[in-house]
């Protein structure tokens, strides 16, 4: 394992990691009786290689998300980072400071948030357990009382102080989980799935509230979500993995715009009277007088429109975006990398071609297979 | 300072944790009070009223079974909350914290084990003065030394817990494993005074730990003599350390090779 030298990245360089691999050994057991037995006596290993030879960097201050399928490496890579798992090979600097070896120091220094997970004392009021992480920060007391009565205002938490965890609805919960692990100040969050199961104002909510303290208390975020909402309206630079690799990595400005030069236009008519016109157009999809077409931004449009109206009387139509849902989602089953020099970071990604005949979603397009959903990897 | 600020705020907050439930504590005692009486009823039935066997009188055995079965019900859940934790890979949470996990697990265990002594102990006394009176032949200036061992009965089943639990990181389900354990630590030395059973497995269960859970501390409250006490009181002390130890062992082989389970 080679490993990195403080400052080797630059001073404003808060994560820094380098061909970080992990590979996991699963007992493996096929069905039945006697290859129960079998594998008691002996048992066979399967190697599954959970992240594979990431490298990132990240500066602070920054809004990170990172993407990718269930399975794709996404905990692991986070759980590396913070020192809760071995790193196979590769290496990597979180502020300085080896994860693997200086977990301790480390962990002063960072937050994280497991969306599926509690670290709230479940019988107790959410300030008994804040009142027990201070001990465990070693937070001076008078810091301590003035750093809760800061973090209850901002997260407007008050009323559920006194309330046993137990008691609370899942978005007041989280809301105190997350209260919990920026208690220290930490440099860097790391937030698994913080909006995972929440209904849409909590979400907001707690979107707000990361926006808050990455602005206010220049907390460096790194961020997995299953939602891509989380990403549009929170981060400015997103990474997406698959197969433990690294796909993607762009501002999530770019891949947006990248994405929007094209627009999707769902037309409804109420006759068709010239099919001629409809010829050479780029239709995704159609059943009976409804159909779906993909055009590009600019003069396009205007084409399109006239040929349409040419056609035959238009009921309703609209055009859209394509929604980042779909592109994430193509992303993860590499459709949508043609054309794209993946796993660069670059801001300029224009000209991406996405492969038109594969869209073939009814009618919002957000159905793309990974995407938007916020029940995924379950426990 | 501040480094052990950090535990003992954890024991208070397992206290606390532990205060909740009215419910559970009066179930506790009901089952406590259920167990005696059952086991009094047992002793008086099938071998004498009066006469004694190996020494033992009813007076002594009820005693003995109280404060032996107050060691094994005043224990922590550290099996359980290992077990679950490295299995739910909620331990996920516990392990970036800057603590010590084992002694973390410890402090907690600590606050679970007061809070269930403090309860047990009064329904213990209570009980027995209720069914058979006043402990025959108490040795008053012995009771320091019956403390000691309890005291280490309780640890000694803690760490033997904790080891148990922390083998997790490797088997997919110990419970098995734990079960065993509890069981022989309820025939040696819990159910029956190690005196009642044949000599050959007497003598194996003085070399083993599990009798040095319960039936150290009931056998020095019950007969006191400083004999025993000076021969059973280092194994104990030896036994804790040596668990103490492995767990301190095992925790930090097993983390090495965590595999957090749920993604």
């Amino acid at each position: 394992m080679t490993t990195l030298r403080d400052g080797e990245a630059g001073n404003n360089t808060v994560i820094v990691a380098r061909d970080l691999r992990k590979v996991f050994r699963t007992k493996i057991k096929k069905e039945g009786f006697t290859q129960s037995v079998k594998s008691l006596v002996k048992p066979e290993y399967r190697e599954i290689e959970a992240v594979h030879g990431i490298s990132l960097e990240v500066p602070r201050g920054e809004l990170i998300a990172f993407l990718g399928p269930n399975g794709a490496g996404k905990s692991t890579t986070i759980k590396m980072l913070t020192g809760i798992l071995n790193a196979t090979s590769g290496s990597m600097l979180v502020l300085g400071l080896d994860p693997g070896k200086q977990r301790k120091s480390l962990s002063f220094r960072i937050g994280s948030v497991f969306g599926q997970k509690s670290q709230l004392w479940f019988h107790l009021p959410p300030m008994d357990s804040f009142r027990l992480l201070g001990a465990i920060y070693e937070m001076d007391s008078k810091l301590l009382d003035k750093r809760i009565d800061e973090i209850v205002e901002l997260f407007e938490i008050g009323e559920l102080m006194d309330i046993p965890v137990r008691k609370l609805s899942l978005g007041q919960r989280m809301r105190c989980e997350f209260a919990a692990s920026i208690l220290h100040k930490p440099e860097i969050i790391f937030l698994d799935e913080p909006t995972i199961g929440l209904d849409v104002l909590v979400k907001q909510k707690i979107r707000e509230l990361i926006t808050r303290l990455n602005k206010e208390e220049k907390t460096t975020i790194f961020l997995t979500s299953h939602d891509i909402g989380d990403v549009e309206h929170l981060c400015s630079r997103a990474v997406i993995i698959n197969h433990g690799k690294i796909v993607m990595d762009s501002s999530v400005k770019a891949l947006k715009y990248g994405y929007l030069k094209k627009k999707v236009i769902d037309v409804k008519f109420a006759a068709i009277s010239n099919h001629t016109m409809l010829e050479g157009l780029n239709i995704l999809k159609r059943k009976g007088l409804s159909m779906k077409l993909e055009v590009d931004e600019g003069d396009g449009i205007q084409e399109v429109m006239l040929r349409l109206m040419q056609a035959g009387s238009i009921v309703d139509v609209t055009i859209s975006d394509i929604p980042m849902e779909k592109i994430i989602g193509d992303i993860y089953t590499d459709k949508g990398l043609e054309g794209i020099n993946s796993n660069t970071h670059t801001d300029s990604y224009a000209g991406t071609d996405m492969d038109t005949d594969r869209y073939t979603d009814t009618d919002t397009g957000t159905g793309s297979t990974t995407a938007g959903n916020s029940g995924g990897e379950g426990e | 300072m501040r480094k052990l600020r950090k535990y003992l705020l954890v024991v208070k907050t397992g206290i606390n944790s532990n205060l909740i439930y009215t419910a559970d504590f009066l179930a506790g005692a009901l089952f406590f009070a259920l167990v005696i009486f059952i086991f009094m009823q047992l002793w008086e039935a099938i071998f004498f009223n009066d006469g004694s066997m190996e020494g033992y009188t009813v007076n002594r055995l009820v005693w003995y079974y109280i404060a032996a079965e107050m060691v094994i019900l005043s224990k922590s859940d550290v099996f359980r909350s290992m077990n679950e934790e490295i299995k739910s890979g909620n331990i996920a949470y516990k392990l970036n914290k800057p603590y010590s996990f084992v002694l973390y697990q410890f402090s907690e265990g600590m606050g679970q084990i007061a809070v269930r002594l403090m309860t047990n102990l009064p329904v213990g006394l209570l009980l027995g003065f209720l069914y058979v009176g006043k402990l025959e032949g108490l040795n008053i200036s012995a009771l320091p030394a019956v403390v000691i061992s309890t005291m280490l009965g309780i640890l000694l089943n803690f760490f033997m817990d904790a080891f148990i639990g922390m083998t997790s990181f490797w088997t997919e389900d110990n419970s098995a494993l734990y079960w065993i354990v509890q069981k022989l630590s309820f025939m040696l030395g819990l159910f029956l005074p190690l005196e009642f059973l044949p000599k050959i497995i007497r003598e194996i269960a003085l070399y083993l730990p599990f009798s040095y859970i319960a039936y150290a501390p009931a056998r020095l409250l019950t007969s006191f003599s400083m004999e025993e006490f000076l021969s059973m009181v280092p194994i104990q002390i030896l036994y804790t350390v040596l668990f103490a130890a492995l767990s301190a062992l095992i925790y930090s082989r097993g983390v090495r090779k965590l595999n957090v389970n749920g993604g």
